[in-house]
């Protein structure tokens, strides 16, 4: 069922057995999975059916670190979240990524890779991509050296397109749209949640206080961090704080291009490669894979690039806010022509490198002073690489720079600011710094005083608080993310399902119920 | 500008082909092969000026610096 604000909803004398806040991947992932145990699903999206300003302005914020991306481009505030603008790239994480590296602190999960592949099945056909089985990554002669080729799988899924007919017409799913989530009230104890606190956008309309089992965030890798640190009126660094872990370890998959290729004779077409985790082990590498790309001039964009720069500023400004930039300095149709045949003669290409980043404490998200329409305080991402980062990122072109030589496929000059440390590298208005991957802000660890949520995605101290979606990730690897997110989701959603049945079997033993208020 | 838009600039501004672009990068500055050669971790390879280059391409530039 579907409500289109809080005062529609039937939510008052009501215990739901699940509450989830926030309707994108994670949090529709969960609700289905929660729904087909014959949970009573509450599902609450701050944002409506499509984009509006005053939705999306909530994510508004600052970048104090690294140039990164703007809070408010970076991800999609309304139901269905950022997959309303995603890429659809799908890998899983590497067997490595669970694993713990001595050169790596606090590196490997709480659980093993098995335990996510065990819901690849599941995941293919929600994201509807074919088995891995049929794309397998490969290993491949490159300058002499056996190295691996990978293979990505393409989504076409955008959760709003493909399930809201599905969430409307279930009859244990409730979903609430522009129903934003600004508190959390603690029992005496401050062990378990008793209420989550909703306003809509109408500073007018009163708060909404539910009543569940169990509560999850799935607001995101930026929001859950940020909606935990603004929720302090109880505990006053931020609900699951305690350790001051909420928001630290913020990272991103670095995508930076790291050398440009000038080819010789054969253009090849464009490759991911990476190599085992002996060889990153040797070197003290982070998981890390290198594209080779081939420049190439597509006719259709220019054409396209065109057409859109002679439309309206209204059109363009819709397009750059859905993460559809376009660059109208340069290409078009007649730089397409003018380089064309030169480009024939002289093939170029560059090497963009993804990696996996480094768990540093000092790159985190945190708050401004500045509050926004609902008086939650913005967010401030301090975006930060290590040394380590930039070790993989030269470690990596070096590498690649050799093969391409032995290969005589032509030859790697790595960049400047990859070899002057003096040189910042290049921002978000230049190049593609990250992924839009949002990580490791509430990690996953056993020790609560080296993560936020434990193995079952458990807030530590705080019995029926779980969070779902990327900011639970221990490491990152290199994979982008919601291909996990989607696992996670799931193994998430058979946990509580679990614990909540046996929970009504035997009280006492499992969550901590909410009650009736 | 756009990264490929870029190269494709300063290639149309050099006009070279592959080897003579190459060198025009090499040796934008005038320097002696003790002091712009450093080697990378790979017996064989070379960095010189960022471009990772084979000990045959690196005999041949000593040839031309000469």
């Amino acid at each position: 069922m579907l409500y289109s604000g809080l005062s529609e909803a039937p939510l008052s004398e009501r215990v739901f057995d699940v509450c989830i806040a926030g309707g994108g991947p994670a949090g529709i992932t969960l609700a289905r999975r929660l729904a087909s145990q014959g949970m009573d699903v509450l599902l609450m999206e701050g944002g409506g059916l499509e984009l509006t300003v005053d939705s999306q302005d909530l994510y508004d914020g600052k970048n104090i670190g690294l140039d990164y991306y703007e809070p408010y481009t970076a991800r999609l505030r309304y139901l269905g979240g950022s997959s309303n603008h995603w890429g659809g790239r799908c890998r899983e994480l590497d067997a490595m990524d669970f694993h713990s590296r001595p050169y790596h602190p606090l590196s490997g999960w709480p659980i093993e890779k098995a335990e996510l592949d065990a819901y690849a099945e599941e995941a293919d056909a929600i994201l509807e991509i074919g088995p891995r089985s049929a794309v397998p990554d490969t290993t491949v002669k490159l300058g002499g050296e056996t190295v691996e080729r990978l293979t990505y799988r393409h989504s076409p899924v955008k959760f709003l397109d493909k399930y809201l007919d599905e969430l409307k017409a279930a009859p244990n799913i409730h979903v609430v749209i522009n129903a934003n989530l600004v508190d959390l009230e603690l029992n005496e104890g401050l062990k378990s949640v008793r209420h989550a606190v909703f306003r809509s956008h109408d500073p007018g309309e009163r708060e909404y206080r539910i009543s569940a089992q169990a509560f999850c965030l799935c607001m995101g890798g930026l929001e859950n961090p940020r909606f935990m640190l603004n929720a302090n009126r109880q505990v006053p660094a931020g609900i699951g704080n305690e350790n001051d872990l909420v928001g630290r370890y913020f990272m991103e998959h670095p995508h930076f291009v790291i050398g440009d290729i000038l080819f010789e004779d054969t253009v090849p077409e464009t490759e991911n490669y990476s190599m085992p985790m002996d060889f990153q082990d040797d070197r003290e590498m982070l998981n890390f894979s290198v594209r080779v790309v081939t420049e190439k001039l597509h006719l259709l964009r220019e054409v396209s690039r065109t057409a859109l720069c002679a439309t309206s500023f209204g059109e363009r400004l819709a397009r750059a806010v859905l993460g559809r930039n376009i660059d109208c300095d340069v290409g078009g149709t007649d730089e397409y022509f003018d380089a064309r045949a030169f480009l024939a003669d002289n093939p170029v290409g560059h090497v963009q490198v993804n990696t996996e980043q480094f768990l540093n404490p000092d790159s985190r998200v945190t708050l401004l002073d500045e509050t926004d329409a609902l008086g939650m305080r913005r967010i401030a991402v301090d975006w930060q690489l290590a040394d380590e980062d930039f070790h993989t990122m030269r470690v990596a072109g070096e590498w690649i720079g050799q093969r391409v030589a032995a290969e005589g496929l032509g030859r790697v000059r790595l960049r400047d600011w990859l070899l002057n440390r003096d040189i910042a590298p290049p921002g978000a208005d230049e190049e593609m710094p990250g992924g839009h991957h949002h990580m490791c802000t509430t990690r996953m660890s056993d020790d609560p005083k080296q993560g936020v949520v434990d193995r079952n995605c458990q807030v530590h101290g705080v019995e029926n608080l779980f969070i779902g979606g990327s900011s639970v990730f221990a490491t990152a690897g290199h994979a982008n993310p919601t291909y996990s997110i989607v696992q996670l989701a799931l193994r998430l959603g058979d946990h509580l399902g679990e614990a909540l049945q046996q929970q009504s079997m035997n009280v006492g033993r499992g969550l901590s119920p909410a009650g009736r208020t | 500008m756009h990264i490929y838009m870029r190269k494709v600039d300063y290639i149309m501004k050099t006009r070279r082909g592959f080897f003579r672009l190459l060198l025009s990068g090499l040796l934008a500055s005038r320097f002696a092969p003790a002091a712009w050669a450093s080697p990378v971790p790979e017996k064989g390879f070379h960095m010189v000026n960022g471009w990772i280059l084979t000990d045959s391409d690196v005999e041949v530039l000593s040839r031309y610096e000469s």
